[in-house]
């Protein structure tokens, strides 16, 4: 995510830092770096030039040149320009009706049907009972998509109506007060901000069921024209919020950067994968320290506490603390980390140089299910005491994991090792490590 | 105080289209163009989706015109730009049947679409088509070129949800060569360029195509004509992992002028091969570089 615009971003940081002293004409070089690696970045060109103008004003205010370390408030400059870019807090989505209307609009291949499904699944981990609606009688097989989500997933959906988009939504509307459903999420059908009559259709629908929420979705890799065409939505619609999809790809984040600002209108969500729950919720001051180069555990340590159930949590802590754990447990904590999503994107949100990481993460993904198959290889007497493990057990493992000996002997050995410093730690640190779980869980 | 609600009041300036601003831009001054009028040119080509290389690089050319030649040369470069020869024409057929046309591209550009609209052109050319199905990723990814393909009568291949895109190319393939069909056009499920195991499954279509003696499979990558400069990636890392021979750009009926096509065949040498310009099965149109230009300026 933004990897391109990040990586740019943090050269010019990097070169500003290293300087105790900043000319006027350091600054000047600075934003003009900035600027391009904005404008590489699809960010619209109207902001940038807003951006870069008010970057300059704050940073030739004596704050930079009197600063000891001038660079450190420049970066502090960029950052606060960026969080306001992005609009600050995090906005809920509002919900209120009887039930709740959920309308998502966009044009054609934006995401929308995949976005309605993720928004109904997030949705009902928050104990809400959704209905999805398909409300695309266009595009052939919208609604068999939507269906095929929704029935994957567990939630209940509304077939459209062949004949009228209207007609669809306000069925789903009374199902919904039948079977107390709440919200109806409509995916409409994708059309063009520029189609009247099909703009229309949209209107009809919005005075008619009155829909609290009105999302427009956007593709994230969307150039210069995003300011375009979320203007001409919120024009005719009046748009609550937006949807950044396809993020996971190495979009340069300039519809993210622009539209908000241009249309006022808060990002709400954003798709980051293929999977049903790629979704998450926009927080703008992580986005634009994930931009600047300065990672995101808040959202890292969010997702976590999302994969573990705490009782396991505690369980391995307590295990941890008798110095009990096993290679069973080992592997439960991978899988945790597995459930965090490819390596890759979880080293996206650590801090500092994840460029050079890339590749690693690949590698290590596989060396992940290199040791989850050798401790399956395992019998739960091995897991247990790995000492009992000699050369003949150690070629059964070789074998059944389809590793070489030498592979198994290395895995015994690391977990060993890991053992002995955890008593080392232990010994040293019972007290704050013991006050760090509790924290954690 | 916020700088920021001037924005909206410029940015009306510039949602002018392309063509009427650069007319107004090019309009005063006889002898040479200003630097007011290159900054404003600047803005307009960057607005475009041109990307700062190619804008700074067509503005080094012209900057020493006066504005009326400015604007022929300007033209001029545009479509020179464009104008790259196909390392092979799509519509002349192999010798041995039949000639493979693979759709490829990233999520939501209108691969399915693109792929019922070749279907048809050729049809309407007198050529026998065959479909093949092998997004077998999307939900209803098969049912959406499946009811084009009963709507126009086209024959079609398809595998199964979660089944194996190579062993739909397999059996299409198979099926194509023995109904003697001139055309098998084979739809790819949507992949992001930066997923490095789906890309590698063209590796394995391209293995299977490669055992039949398919060796000149036409290889087409969707860009939607709103992408920025992202476009660029995409067709450079798709270029990665199979040789993509021409472009098709979708939606060109909405605002965006597909802008990014400059800076993308500027540096691939790819040529766009094929424009979409509306939802139509007949909305599809072989690409133009002079047409879509002029289109521009006019």
């Amino acid at each position: 995510m933004f990897e391109n615009l990040t990586s740019r971003i943090t050269t010019v940081f990097t070169s500003l830092k290293r300087k105790g002293y900043l000319s006027e004409k350091d600054v000047d070089n600075a934003i003009r770096d900035i600027r391009r690696a904005l404008l590489q970045a699809d960010v619209n060109f109207q902001v940038v030039k807003e951006f870069c103008q008010n970057i300059k004003q704050q940073a030739v205010g004596e704050r930079v040149y009197k600063s000891l370390r001038p660079g450190d408030v420049v970066v502090k400059i960029v950052h606060d320009q960026l969080v306001e870019l992005l609009g600050q807090e995090y906005s809920p989505l509002k919900l209120s009706g009887m039930p709740p209307v959920i309308m998502l609009v966009g044009l054609q291949g934006s995401g929308k049907t995949t976005t309605a499904a993720k928004l109904a699944n997030s949705l009902t981990k928050q104990n809400y009972k959704p209905l999805l609606s398909a409300c695309d009688n266009r595009r052939p097989a919208a609604s068999e998509q939507l269906e095929i989500l929704a029935q994957k997933n567990q939630i209940d959906f509304n077939p459209v109506d062949p004949l009228s988009a209207l007609k669809s939504a306000e069925k789903a509307v009374e199902i919904a007060r039948k079977k107390y459903l709440n919200p109806v999420i409509l995916d409409t059908a994708g059309r063009l901000h520029i189609e009247h009559q099909l703009m229309e259709e949209l209107k009809d629908i919005k005075s008619k069921l009155n829909p609290s929420d009105i999302l427009l979705v956007v593709d994230a890799m969307t150039g210069q024209d995003a300011v375009n065409l979320a203007e001409s939505f919120n024009k005719e619609l009046g748009l609550t919020g937006i949807i950044l999809t396809k993020l996971d790809g190495d979009t340069r984040g300039g519809a993210a950067l622009s539209i908000r600002q241009v249309t006022g209108v808060p990002i709400k969500y954003v798709g980051t994968g293929e999977k049903i729950d790629d979704l998450m919720q926009f927080y703008p001051k992580r986005m634009a320290s994930r931009i600047l180069g300065m990672g995101d555990i808040v959202s890292l340590v969010e997702k976590a506490q999302e994969v573990t159930e705490q009782e396991d949590a505690e369980k391995f802590a307590r295990k941890l603390r008798k110095m009990t754990f096993t290679l069973d447990d080992f592997l439960q904590q991978l899988q945790n980390v597995k459930k965090l999503g490819p390596l890759e994107n979880v080293l996206s949100m650590l801090p500092g140089g994840m460029s050079g990481l890339k590749n690693d993460a690949e590698i290590s993904d596989k060396q992940l299910a290199k040791v989850e198959a050798i401790i399956r290889s395992m019998t739960i007497e091995e897991r247990n005491n790995p000492k009992i493990i000699n050369v003949s057990r150690k070629n059964r493992i070789a074998r059944g994991s389809g590793n070489k000996i030498v592979e198994v002997t290395k895995l015994i050995k690391q977990f060993e090792n890991t053992k002995k410093m955890m008593k080392k730690m232990m010994g040293k640190q019972q007290k704050s490590f013991s006050h760090l779980t509790k924290k954690f869980n | 105080m916020n700088f920021w609600n001037q924005i909206n009041q410029k940015l009306s300036k510039t949602r002018n289209n392309f063509s009427s601003r650069i007319k107004e831009t090019f309009s005063r001054s006889t002898d040479k163009i200003s630097q007011e009028q290159l900054e404003e040119l600047e803005e307009i080509l960057l607005l475009a989706d041109l990307g700062p290389d190619l804008t700074d690089y067509l503005i080094s050319e012209i900057k020493n015109e006066n504005p009326q030649d400015g604007l022929t040369k300007l033209q001029q470069q545009l479509t020179d730009i464009l104008k790259v020869d196909a390392a092979e024409d799509v519509l002349i057929p192999t010798s041995d049947k039949p000639k493979v046309i693979l759709i490829a591209g990233v999520n939501g550009t209108g691969k399915t679409t693109s792929a019922a609209k070749i279907a048809y052109l050729l049809t309407e050319q007198d050529n026998k088509v065959m479909l093949a199905a092998a997004d077998t990723f999307r939900a209803a990814g098969i049912e959406q070129l499946e009811n084009w393909a009963k709507k126009y009568d086209f024959d079609l291949i398809k595998g199964q949800y979660g089944g194996d895109a190579a062993a739909v190319v397999h059996d299409s393939y198979d099926a194509a060569h023995s109904r003697n069909v001139d055309y098998l056009i084979i739809d790819t499920a949507g992949r992001l360029h930066t997923k490095k195991n789906l890309m590698n499954e063209f590796n394995k279509i391209q293995k299977v195509l490669n055992n039949k003696n398919c060796h000149r499979c036409h290889n087409l990558l969707v860009l939607d004509a709103t992408v920025g400069l992202n476009g660029l990636q995409q067709v450079q890392i798709f270029n990665q992992y199979i040789p993509v021979h021409g472009l098709i750009v979708t939606k060109l009926d909405g605002t965006a002028k597909g802008g990014c096509v400059f800076p993308v065949v500027h540096q691939m040498r790819i040529p766009v091969q094929f424009i979409g310009v509306g939802e139509g099965i007949e909305d599809f149109q072989f690409f133009d570089p002079e047409k879509f230009v002029r289109g521009l300026f006019n």
